[in-house]
């Protein structure tokens, strides 16, 4: 098996996720490598994607499964010669036991630029803190929230993934309402496994085992 | 003010509008930049072979670029207008008023505020009277330029005609020459190009009294087998309309119904060989991923090799390839052609229900030919069907409406007894107002009244209710504007005009059809619909006729003649008929 890791940016972000699954087919079949395919009557190729994404919220860290024999370095070559615009392989790997990318993935860290610089323990002591969702609900968050840092310009926000997700962009849009801030830009710069872990690394536990 | 990138997250599938799909042409801009628009949404557009291959020829050009824009839908449309962002093209993201000349295809009637839409979300004048130097020379083509007279107001030029060379000569011509008054009449020599400051009718009391200028030839790219085609095509953002690879078999169709415009303005019929073929059809599966391929033309069951192309195909193409043959013809369909694309429904056509009307329509098929279809389907195993009929034809009665339900009765008979059925049998029959089109030889019938289609649609709901059977019928209103854009003059640019500032504008999708805003446009501009849907005089000019479309107007009226006869001529095959294409034309 193969897990890729892959970015959307420069307009891809706007792809939505059951599109994405019909472009990893063609981008393969365009690759020409052997990948393995489901018994039946209409099979389909065995390609298998993490949680779906935002639209049009800009990542680079997402992942895909594919069950192919071909080397990881050829694969992520190919990937990158024959994507469309915006969507890049940006690490490949093979492994023999299958990685749960779905419900392996549990916290995600993004890159939050346009907010007013503030002193992120405010948040971080509080007990609650609330976010409205897009139907305007109020909701309590604080436990979702893992880790926040300033770097000065950006604010690199480290969020529960999974089934307990918080979308960045409910949390920047109450940041910007305490603190301010102007033109909110929001990339998603990691997704990790188990207790934070890289994909290389996850692959190298669940493989040991 | 909100920026695109904003707008893009508040908008329904924001993919349409950025461009960037794997395939899509290469291009930096040059000399001459040139944008290809299709007036409807990008699923649609997507899809539209046509403006691919404009895009293709103009690309190949030395010194030009050509570009491509389709119309936003409605939400991204008023997003653009009210933060004041212009329309731009998807390659190059430039403005489109900024491009050299802008080339809107026109496929369908019922896109033509489409392109006003369009044109004033790109900030371009809409009225070719207002826009002067600085803005670019605005062209269409396609099917619908065949009678571009609605459309003079809004265009600078038209290619009628194929465009393989057509438009590459408008770009050298225009590589060559900038002055706009200088290129539009030296663009009026070119083979198929209507210029329509150039060539004018003269009006008196309505009525057309002569052409003034020269008369239009239309364009014919002969040889298909040399003719550029792109062997990338670009694969959509999202899921479009035809998510496949397409290859053109043949144009033109040797069949010659009455009713059908493409039958006319495509003659002659030209192939593609089995071995060139092959070899696009390979290129664009391997360079675009689809997993299907469709083989294109007006009738694909008559491409004379088709057995022989299907097999070479099914040897050269990856084995998860499956091949789709759109527009196959009842009378000449073989169970293979089906087996190909693991499908479990077919469509037909017969059209009419009655020999004697299918006689006058000189649809060739006959009561066997439709029964014989239809059991070889089911020996396939196929248990839906599609039937396609026409009402309000020429000499049509209330036994020919009947024979609508006597075929689909005899469909349901056939299934019945065939012992390979498993699940019931789903019909889906669909009727559509029959609608008079230029250079056909029913050019000059009448569109059938309200009265008469309620009445007809009214008898056929009684009778096709029955179970399996599901029968649709087209809106009245849209089909009568349809008929009025389709035979119109150059007196309706103004309704256009008039229905568009109404807000009026994607009208090809019915739910922003709105009849009442055309009513009132009819009105307030003094013309009469009825000029238009009503019997036009055989002796009269019609606003087409400056243009030589090949078939001459002699061929068209003995065709009518044999029509209210009752007399079929038959295809090109069993021999030349003599429709002004001798000479052009391989058939003897």
């Amino acid at each position: 098996m193969i897990v890729i890791k892959y970015s959307k940016m420069n307009g891809a972000e706007f792809i939505p996720h059951l599109d994405m699954l019909k472009h990893f087919a063609k981008i393969i079949r365009r690759m020409g490598v052997k990948v393995g395919y489901s018994q039946g009557f209409n099979p389909h190729m065995l390609v298998f994607m993490s949680s779906p994404i935002a639209l049009g919220l800009k990542t680079k860290s997402e992942y895909c499964l594919i069950e192919s024999k071909e080397n990881a370095e050829t694969f992520k070559a190919l990937f990158n010669q024959f994507a469309p615009s915006g969507i890049k392989c940006e690490e490949c790997f093979n492994t023999s036991k299958k990685a749960k990318i779905a419900s392996d993935v549990t916290t995600a860290t993004y890159k939050i630029t346009g907010l007013n610089n503030f002193d992120v323990n405010e948040i971080l002591l509080k007990q609650e803190f609330f976010v409205e969702d897009k139907k305007g609900n109020k909701r309590e968050v604080r436990s979702k929230i893992v880790s926040l840092k300033f770097d000065g310009a950006n604010l690199f926000a480290t969020l529960k993934f999974g089934n307990d997700t918080l979308r960045p962009d409910y949390l920047a849009t109450a940041l910007k309402a305490i603190y301010g801030g102007d033109n909110i830009d929001i990339i998603k710069e990691d997704a990790h496994f188990l207790n934070g872990l890289s994909l290389q690394a996850y692959l190298q536990t669940i493989n040991a085992n | 003010m909100k920026t695109l990138n904003e707008i893009l997250k508040t908008v329904e599938k924001p993919a349409r509008y950025i461009g960037g799909e794997y395939g899509e042409p290469k291009i930096k801009e040059d000399k001459f930049n040139y944008c290809v628009c299709f007036p409807d949404v990008y699923e649609v557009a997507m899809s539209n072979l046509g403006i691919r291959i404009v895009q293709d020829v103009i690309n190949n050009v030395d010194g030009a670029c050509a570009d491509r824009c389709y119309a936003p839908w409605p939400d991204f449309g008023t997003a653009l207008k009210e933060n004041n962002l212009p329309l731009y093209s998807l390659g190059l993201k430039k403005p489109l008023k900024d491009f050299d000349m802008i080339g809107f295809s026109l496929q369908y009637e019922m896109s033509y505020t489409t392109i006003l839409y369009m044109l004033d979300l790109a900030g371009i004048p809409l009225l070719a009277s207002e826009r002067g130097d600085n803005f670019p020379i605005v062209q269409g083509g396609g099917p619908c330029a065949c009678n571009p007279e609605p459309l003079v107001d809004f265009f600078d030029l038209f290619v009628i005609g194929d465009g393989e060379i057509s438009m590459r000569q408008l770009a050298e011509l225009k590589l060559k020459i900038k002055d706009k008054k200088e290129f539009l009449l030296r663009a009026s020599e070119i083979e198929g190009v209507y210029v329509p400051s150039i060539t004018k009718p003269i009006y008196n009391n309505n009525k057309i009294v002569k052409f003034e200028g020269n008369n239009v030839k239309r364009a014919i790219c002969l040889d298909l087998e040399t003719a550029p085609y792109p062997r990338f095509q670009p694969v959509g953002n999202i899921e479009v309309v035809h998510d496949r690879a397409v290859i053109e078999i043949m144009r033109g169709c040797y069949r010659g119904c009455r009713f059908c415009q493409a039958g006319f303005i495509y003659r002659p019929v030209r192939k593609r060989s089995v071995d060139n073929l092959t070899s696009l059809a390979c290129d664009l599966i391997k360079n675009t991923g689809h997993e299907n391929i469709s083989m294109n033309s007006l009738s694909t069951s008559d491409y004379a090799e088709l057995p022989t192309l299907l097999k070479q195909m099914k040897a050269s193409l990856p084995e998860y390839t499956t091949i789709a043959l759109p527009s196959l013809r009842i009378d000449n369909f073989e169970s293979f052609y089906a087996e190909q694309s693991r499908k479990s429904s077919l469509t037909f056509a017969p059209e009419a229900g009655t020999q004697r009307l299918r006689d006058v329509i000189n649809k060739d098929v006959t009561e066997q030919d439709i029964e014989t279809g239809v059991q070889k389907a089911f020996d396939l195993g196929i248990s839906a069907i599609k039937l396609y009929f026409m009402m309000g034809l020429p000499t049509e009665t209330d036994d020919d409406i009947d024979g609508i339900c006597k075929v689909v009765e005899k469909v349901k008979q056939i299934y019945s007894q065939n012992p390979k059925r498993l699940r019931g049998l789903r019909i889906n029959v669909s009727v559509s107002t029959f609608i008079p089109k230029p250079f056909t030889p029913f050019q000059w019938e009448a569109f059938a009244t309200k009265e008469q289609v309620d009445k007809k649609i009214a008898t056929l709901k009684a009778k096709l209710y029955i179970k399996g059977v599901s029968f649709n019928w087209n809106d009245y209103e849209l089909s009568e504007m349809e008929a009025v854009l389709a035979r119109g003059d150059r007196r309706i640019g103004k309704v256009l005009l008039n229905a568009y500032k109404k807000g009026s504008y994607f009208e090809s999708w019915c739910e922003y059809f709105k009849p009442e805003i055309y009513e009132q446009a009819f009105m307030e501009e003094n013309v009469n619909k009825l000029d238009y849907t009503g019997a036009q005089d055989l002796n009269e000019l019609l606003p087409w006729d400056f243009v030589d479309i090949g078939v001459t107007k002699k061929f068209l009226l003995s065709e009518r003649q044999k029509a209210y006869n009752g007399k079929i001529t038959g295809g090109c095959q069993r021999g030349c008929k003599g429709c002004g294409l001798q000479g052009r034309c391989d058939i003897k």
